[in-house]
């Protein structure tokens, strides 16, 4: 947890701002639990999970938009599986809130 | 700007500080924006300060209630700060994440155990430091994965250490009366977890000395030893394997056995239940 705050710290001082996804809450069977957190920067990259395969790019693509638009935003994550189709192995429901860390000056 | 809260962060966590983060996640009230953060501490400062009123009120107290179970919330609100349902017309949405330091894990004895003990503790995310009164095992090039590496008196070194909730602490000295002398020192700490290696002979001469020495029972009776989940293990690094499981079990609070499909099919729980 520390060196996700480090890391948000050092790319806003180097003007970036940082994409934090939050598991704020989960129903059914899930990987990971609230509070876990993943980073999403403005060159592509990122840092941590938030769980992986289908969960992680639904995440993943809603940070890129959050860094692109600007809005921070709330949403579900059904964790259906992909190789079965109708399928459902994890069972669960993650809810993830996608927040913008942002330099200091920065009033966008 | 939250450049200068996750500043902010950073300091609670290095400092371990008790504190919580506190985020609007979605709201229907202007002075609770989506997005909105703060730092609130243990005595009530929030850093920077929310909007005065009762809303802010019921924050801060269900986030000492977050603090003091360890728990994330997500809780929401009326603009007035009563609970109300999540899709409630004007909500505001609140999470309440407990901000935890780094688990820090003590290995009292640099022998041929502590090594992987370090090595697989540094893989699971701890800060690992390693004390003995030999500077030929107590020393970094023996353990790069530890944080410190101390080579000095156990007694000395162990005071040194502040020992918090989220310190664990692992027995694996040379002789029992190094272990015994650690264990006496350390008993009544709050550490999250006490290991000891050893027989049960051995471990119960440990126990039987405390009692004499004063050392309350209740005290010793917490104390996991001989160290380690049941796995069979016969090689040091198999050991080692036990003890760090037993670690997490205690950190994550498991059930520590291993499951066979015919033993949880069928059952209510596969159905699938809400752990939260």
């Amino acid at each position: 947890m520390e060196d996700l705050f480090k890391e948000v710290g050092r790319r806003n001082a180097l003007g970036q701002t940082v994409a934090m996804a939050t598991i704020v809450g989960s129903r059914g069977s899930t990987p990971r639990k609230a509070g876990t957190h993943m980073l999403v920067f403005e060159d592509g990259s990122g840092m941590g999970t938030v769980g992986g395969g289908c969960v992680e790019a639904d995440v993943w693509r809603e940070a890129a938009h959050a860094l692109a638009d600007g809005n921070s935003r709330l949403f579900d994550v059904d964790l259906v599986d992909d190789f079965l189709g109708e399928g459902d192995v994890c069972g669960g429901t993650v809810e993830v809130f996608v927040d913008l860390w942002r330099p200091d000056g920065d009033l966008a | 700007m939250t450049e200068e809260l996750a500043g902010e962060v950073q300091d609670v966590l290095q400092s371990r500080t008790p504190a919580v983060l506190v985020t609007v996640v979605a709201s229907g009230v202007a002075e609770y924006p989506a997005g909105l953060k703060s730092v609130m501490h243990a005595g009530g400062r929030a850093d920077p300060e929310l909007p005065a009123g009762p809303l802010t009120e019921a924050i801060r107290r269900d986030a000492r209630q977050a603090l003091s179970t360890d728990q994330t919330r997500l809780i929401s609100y009326s603009p007035a700060g009563e609970p109300v349902e999540r899709r409630a017309a004007a909500a505001v949405r609140v999470f309440l994440e407990p901000l935890a330091p780094v688990d820090r894990l003590v290995i009292v004895g640099a022998g041929h155990i502590a090594v992987p003990i370090c090595q697989i503790a540094a893989v699971l995310g701890f800060e690992v430091t390693v004390l003995d009164d030999r500077s030929d095992y107590a020393n970094a090039a023996r353990f790069p994965e530890a944080t410190n590496v101390i080579a000095a008196d156990f007694a000395g070194s162990l005071a040194g250490i502040p020992i918090d909730s989220s310190t664990y602490v692992i027995l694996v000295t040379r002789a029992h009366a190094f272990d015994e002398a650690a264990l006496a020192q350390i008993a009544t700490s709050d550490a999250r977890y006490i290991g000891m290696i050893g027989s049960q002979r051995r471990v119960l001469i440990v126990y039987q000395n405390l009692i004499e020495r004063g050392v309350p029972e209740a005290a010793l009776d917490k104390v996991h030893a001989p160290l380690g989940v049941d796995i069979g293990s016969e090689t040091v690094e198999e050991i080692a394997l036990a003890a760090m499981a037993e670690v997490i079990n205690v950190k994550r609070g498991g059930a520590a056995k291993s499951l066979r499909i015919a033993e949880w099919r069928g059952s209510p729980a596969s159905a699938g239940k809400d752990p939260d």
